[in-house]
């Protein structure tokens, strides 16, 4: 392991925590534009959408793909910077510049991440998971949920 | 003495069971997050220091009834020896068990740094089929999701997970699940409320992340979505089966109307913290009544 890097802060984390939460109080419902974003949040949806599309995109797919209140402009600016961090890497796409995430990074994330995880017993408990597991009568109200909402 | 010493034993047991009950999801999660960890704070002190207590009146035994120098020593002895030696007991496992859970936290802590400290960004991808994502924090922190994750979520529906590990980063919720584990700890009749705090945290996080979005049915949506490919992939190993509490409650908490705060239950919590700290006072007071005189003969 390359041991240069580890006391390095990270220059990305200072922008996710001055970005305010609760930026833009939004009236539910009234369809109208999502609340402005904050830089971490950006890099962290291109890149997203990225991860998510498994070929490489175009900026000006990936702009159409995020949807319309993003500037083109910021979508390019944000692959640049995450260009620069070694996360995204350009490639073309019939010949246009295209981006794909960088594999490497996440594969040794990941191998790390298990490493890490596995060393103890109970080490995934004092973390706060997005979901966790489901009990057979929660997974048949998520489907009839999900299913109801497609329908609606 | 006699009583109040153990009052704030049965006013954590009280709060125990009754709290989740009453509270927990009759409150916005902020409000009931934010109670639960003074609560169980305040508990596990009260219980301490009623431990502390027991624990002290040992001191009497120190000395024979007969003491070369000072003749015949009076004994208050305001409890039975028992007593104290197993508060002795449980304050030692207590500080024990405490240790051990603040060294194993900052292992783990340090150990998903020195991971997410080189990725220059606030997300970490992990190429990993299993849908996961969570929130490490510490140093502005870093959430971190698995490429089956990105993949299971719509453009929209991913916006929420951001904001959902956003809320659990900028809330601080380690410290709302630490203080209560630690409480627990020191405090055993508490454990009950461990699972209860993950919970509300995740409420908490889910209602920010429908707010930040504007739309609690796509908060709703997405976690369902999340929870489903979560549970169509074999499970990852065993270290990452992570029982924690209630998807279907949280989904259903999004699609009902957001709760409201309801006073009579935050009046009755505080009279229930009350009662135990005036306990604790009147125990302490008791205390020093019996012994100060003991401790003055023998100085």
């Amino acid at each position: 392991m390359p041991k240069g890097a580890d006391g390095r802060r990270a220059a990305g984390s200072t922008p996710l925590r001055s970005t305010p939460l609760r930026s833009t109080p939004h009236p539910a419902g009234a369809g109208g534009q999502a609340p402005r974003r904050g830089a971490g949040e950006l890099e962290a949806e291109v890149l997203g959408a990225l991860w998510a599309n498994g070929s490489p995109l175009t900026p000006t797919r990936l702009h159409g793909m995020l949807g319309g209140d993003l500037a083109y402009n910021t979508v390019h600016t944000i692959l640049t910077r995450l260009r620069d961090k070694g996360l995204v890497v350009r490639t073309t796409v019939d010949g246009h510049p295209a981006y794909a995430p960088a594999q490497g990074a996440a594969e040794w994330a990941a191998t790390q991440m298990h490493a890490v995880l596995e060393r103890g017993g109970d080490r995934t408990a004092i973390l706060h998971q997005f979901v966790s597991s489901l009990s057979p009568a929660d997974e048949r109200a998520l489907r009839a949920a999900l299913s109801e909402d497609s329908s609606g | 003495m006699r009583v109040a010493v153990y009052l704030p034993l049965f006013a954590s047991l009280i709060f125990t069971v009754g709290w989740p009950a009453l509270a927990a999801r009759r409150l916005p999660p902020v409000i009931g997050a934010w109670t639960l960890t003074a609560g169980a704070a305040l508990c596990a002190a009260g219980t301490v220091w009623s431990l502390a207590l027991l624990s002290a009146t040992l001191l009497d035994d120190v000395l024979p009834e007969r003491h070369p120098a000072l003749g015949v020593v009076s004994h208050p002895d305001p409890v039975n020896d028992l007593v104290g030696l197993v508060a002795v007991g449980l304050l030692v496992v207590g500080c024990v068990r405490l240790a051990r859970e603040l060294h194993a936290r900052r292992a783990i802590h340090r150990d998903l740094h020195r991971l997410c400290a080189r990725r220059e960004a606030g997300l970490v991808v992990l190429a990993d089929p299993a849908p996961q994502a969570f929130a490490v924090p510490g140093q502005g922190g870093h959430i971190v999701v698995s490429s089956g994750m990105l993949a299971a979520l719509s453009v929209s529906e991913r916006r929420v997970l951001i904001a959902h590990e956003r809320t659990h980063l900028a809330a601080r919720h380690h410290w709302h699940t630490g203080v209560v584990r630690a409480a627990a700890i020191l405090n055993p009749l508490l454990i009950g409320l461990d699972a209860t705090s993950r919970y509300l945290c995740e409420r908490w996080a889910d209602e920010n992340a429908a707010r930040t979005v504007g739309d609690r049915r796509l908060a709703a949506t997405s976690l369902a979505r999340a929870a489903l490919a979560a549970a169509d992939t074999p499970l990852p190993p065993a270290a990452l089966a992570y029982h924690g509490t209630g998807i279907g409650a949280r989904v259903a908490a999004l699609r009902a109307p957001p709760a409201r705060p309801r006073h009579a239950v935050i009046v009755a919590l505080l009279g229930l913290v009350g009662l135990m700290l005036a306990s604790d006072v009147h125990a302490t007071g008791d205390f020093l009544r019996m012994m100060v005189p003991f401790l003055q003969q023998v100085s």
